[in-house]
């Protein structure tokens, strides 16, 4: 008796297994692909320091396109693309380098080409009322001065050693975070006295941080393209997203939040 | 024929043997395969990824000889200053009856529930440069613990000092008492059985928790790198090179993970050897 | 010793060369009382004296604790140092008395020699077997060397071939004892072979006391015998 009663438990477990499994192998991009999009959702992975800015962006879209769902997240840009080319479930991808970018590329996840979007100039912040009293990039050379940076393998990090070369600056930090907003975080809590990240993030920080000019000539500019992901539904909406993040009004957006909008003829 | 015959008493030996014990019903095997599965595939997927021939130039790499030392000598630190803090605080746990003693357990117990970067957050609260004693250390005394080698040990210490506070407040509960009785019986003061009789009488759990301590010390990630921060040579640990490593060198993750897995295996193996028996034997 | 455990007219004494058999089925508080004898519990009325000197008595606030008695006992479940040697185990208790840290080497060997484990001195304690491990108990429980002797239930975990060289052993020494000497046991025949004296508690009274004859007696004749050697129903 019993055994007959576990023999049945153990095939119902199966049978639900197996169901399940042949329930997650549909393809489920069978809907219509018209003009209109219909109830449709799309996920954009970006990178960190487009936190901020993409929600808001986000949101505007969908109030312009009430059908549409976008959800959003974020990551270091050489993290989220390697989630992606490890398949992750993503729609569009937004990185802060063009590097990153075409490592995806490379990796035949893109559908088309990339578009840049906006451009984004490094910054010195510092945490609000500047207790190390920096004034300039040469500061940081300085010993005493607690400095961190983003980690050497992400595009920002990349970006803020060659910012010190330029500038001629020895760059001694006290630490790699993993990524702009992890040194966000330390400049904000007063933990470090300056950090490297994006004029966005400074924008984000808030009144926890304030930020110290860096002359155009040496900073280092980093652009963020844009792509739909191959083999992912919702195309039509990825490219009426990027459209969107093309126009004046999402560009003012994000030249609130930091960023140097794209002009019409760097497309 | 005669083999034939042999073959099929053995079958019924072993048989035999099963139905004695007893076996477990079959959905039991069932669950406990697919348990065992989830734990071991994993690994097999990271063994399965090793390029076995640049495993070696890999690790000979500078940044992992800086990361392994960094973690060598860390986690070392963080178990030694464990077991002279928490064999006294399992002392003291074991005999505690009141409310006090509870309250103190629990506090014991929460960096064993509280998600890493939680404890990060909450050593910077304290220690940080514009924490309640880190300001003031700062103030006095002109230094600041995140960042340091120091750091890095203070995080170890919060969340691995706990697993050997419990397993050797465990073995106090149990084993200590009757040895103590007889002890006190035959005249020994307090200081001497401490030291004579119930420390000798749990060193197989003092050394199963510096164990414990001593892997979760190796393995610490979310309060190091949200505390002390990441820097090469100084603060970048074996785990917080594998994480960074990742990115855009996988090849070296992998290395390291192995290593990390290697030296696991082997410590667990060798305490299981040494100490499984006499820990049975010495009740 | 449950808390709130609680002895009643309990009252006797126990005079040298006369030692005491406590009788009496389980949770009757037989082990209680040694514990409280030996100063491992404290009692809340009433008085525990060693010839002149009180070890603990409430009302005048005073009590002994159990490292200062002069008390020794033996336990049904040895108790040894399992890491130590058995010449370590003696040496312990011999140290912790003189308070000294050399031990007279005269005083382990004839322990040794009596208690027949010369042999196995260097042995660990951990691998010795029953019949052994009581016996070095005793021998260590002596090398404190006590004013009085507590002996809880010692023969209980043993099977009949230790059980018959561990009496033997205890039988010499029992004998041979200056002291008091209270033996916990369920063995009727165990109570007379070594006592004198015998009481029987029941639910922390005592219900019989005399010589040792006449309650064994009183238990066998109060009705069907229970193994426990206490009266059925």
């Amino acid at each position: 008796m019993i055994n007959r009663w576990q023999r049945t438990l153990v095939a119902a477990v199966l049978a639900s297994a197996v169901t399940t499994a042949t329930v997650g192998c549909v393809d489920r991009s069978g809907g219509p692909e018209s003009g209109d999009v219909p109830n449709a959702s799309i996920h954009i992975s970006a990178a960190a320091s487009l936190t901020d800015v993409f929600t808001v962006i986000a949101e505007q879209f969908e109030l312009h396109n009430p059908n549409t769902r976008l959800s959003t997240s974020f990551g270091s840009s050489s993290t989220i693309v390697d989630q992606v080319i490890n398949g992750a479930p993503v729609t569009a991808l937004a990185t802060a380098s063009e590097a990153t970018m075409n490592d995806a590329v490379k990796a035949h996840v893109i559908a088309g080409t990339p578009q840049v979007f906006a451009l984004n100039q490094l910054a010195i912040v510092v945490p609000a009322g500047n207790p190390a009293n920096i004034e300039s990039i040469a500061d940081l050379g300085r010993t005493q001065v607690k400095l961190a940076i983003c980690q050497p393998q992400v595009p920002c990090g990349q970006a803020a050693r060659e910012l010190f070369t330029r500038a001629r600056v020895p760059l001694v930090p006290v630490t790699f975070e993993s990524d702009v907003r992890a040194v966000l975080a330390k400049a904000a809590s007063g933990e470090v006295d300056a950090g490297i990240v994006y004029r966005s993030d400074v924008i984000a920080g808030g009144t926890a941080v304030a930020s110290i000019p860096i002359p155009d000539s040496i900073n280092v500019s980093t652009r963020y393209p844009i792509a739909a992901i191959a083999n992912s539904e919702g195309q039509l909406v990825v490219g009426k997203f990027i459209d969107f993040l093309l126009s004046p009004g999402a560009q003012l957006v994000l030249a609130d939040h930091g960023f140097t909008p794209i002009t019409a003829k760097s497309r | 024929m005669a083999g034939e015959h042999l073959m099929s008493a053995q079958r019924n030996e072993r048989t035999a043997a099963k139905l004695a014990t007893g076996a477990r019903p079959v959905f039991v095997k069932i669950l406990a395969a697919i348990g065992l599965l989830f734990l071991v595939a994993p690994i097999l997927g990271i063994l399965s990824r090793v390029h076995w021939l640049s495993l070696w130039s890999q690790l000979a790499d500078p940044a992992v000889r800086d990361a392994l030392i960094l973690s060598a000598w860390t986690s070392a630190a963080t178990t030694i200053i464990a077991v002279v803090v928490g064999v006294p605080l399992a002392l003291l746990l074991a005999r505690g009856h009141g409310w006090t003693a509870g309250f103190a357990r629990a506090f014991v117990v929460l960096p064993l529930v509280l998600p890493p970067v939680v404890s990060g957050v909450a050593l910077l609260a304290l220690l940080g440069r514009t924490g309640l004693i880190g300001s003031r250390i700062d103030t006095w005394f002109g230094f600041t613990i995140p960042f340091t080698q120091v750091a890095v040990v203070v995080a170890q210490l919060f969340v691995a000092l706990p697993f050997l506070v419990i397993t050797v407040e465990g073995a106090l509960r149990t084993k200590g008492r009757h040895l103590e009785q007889a002890a006190r019986t035959l005249g020994a003061s307090e200081s001497r059985i401490m030291w004579s009789v119930t420390i000798p009488a749990v060193r197989t759990a003092i050394i199963a928790g510096a164990a414990l301590c001593w892997a979760r010390a190796l393995g610490e990630f979310g309060a190091t790198v949200t505390f002390a921060g990441s820097f090469p040579g100084v603060t970048q640990t074996l785990p917080i090179e594998v994480y960074y490593s990742l990115v855009t060198q996988p090849d070296r993750a992998i290395a390291i993970s192995v290593l990390m897995i290697a030296i696991c295996v082997v410590v667990l193996v060798s305490l299981r050897r040494s100490w499984s028996g006499r820990f049975l034997r010495d009740t | 010793m449950q808390r709130g455990s609680l002895f009643l007219g309990v009252n006797f004494t126990v005079a040298p060369g006369k030692p005491l058999a406590v009788l009496g089925p389980n949770g009757s508080g037989k082990s209680s009382l040694l514990h409280a004898l030996s100063g491992l519990v404290a009692i809340r009325a009433g008085r525990i004296a060693l010839a002149s000197t009180t070890l603990d008595a409430p009302s005048e606030r005073c009590f002994v604790p159990p490292a200062q008695r002069r008390t020794s006992m033996v336990f049904q479940d040895y108790r040894l140092f399992g890491w130590l040697t058995v010449r370590a185990n003696l040496e312990f208790a011999v140290r912790t008395q003189t308070r000294t840290t050399t031990v007279d080497a005269t005083d382990i060997a004839e322990l040794l020699t009596r208690f027949e484990l010369d042999q196995i001195a260097e042995q660990r304690a951990s691998v010795l077997s029953g019949g052994q491990s009581q016996r070095l108990a005793i021998a260590r429980a002596l090398a404190a060397r006590p004013e009085m002797l507590l002996l809880d239930e010692p023969f209980s975990a043993l099977d009949r071939v230790a059980g018959s060289s561990v009496r033997a052993a205890l039988g010499e020494t029992i004998s041979d004892f200056q002291g008091p000497v209270v033996l916990v046991t369920h063995d009727l025949a165990d109570a007379q072979r070594f006592c004198d004296q015998a009481i029987l508690l029941d639910r922390g009274r005592i219900q019989m006391a005399g010589p040792v004859d006449e309650v064994v007696k009183g238990i066998e004749s109060a009705g069907p015998l229970e193994r426990d050697g206490t009266p059925a129903g």
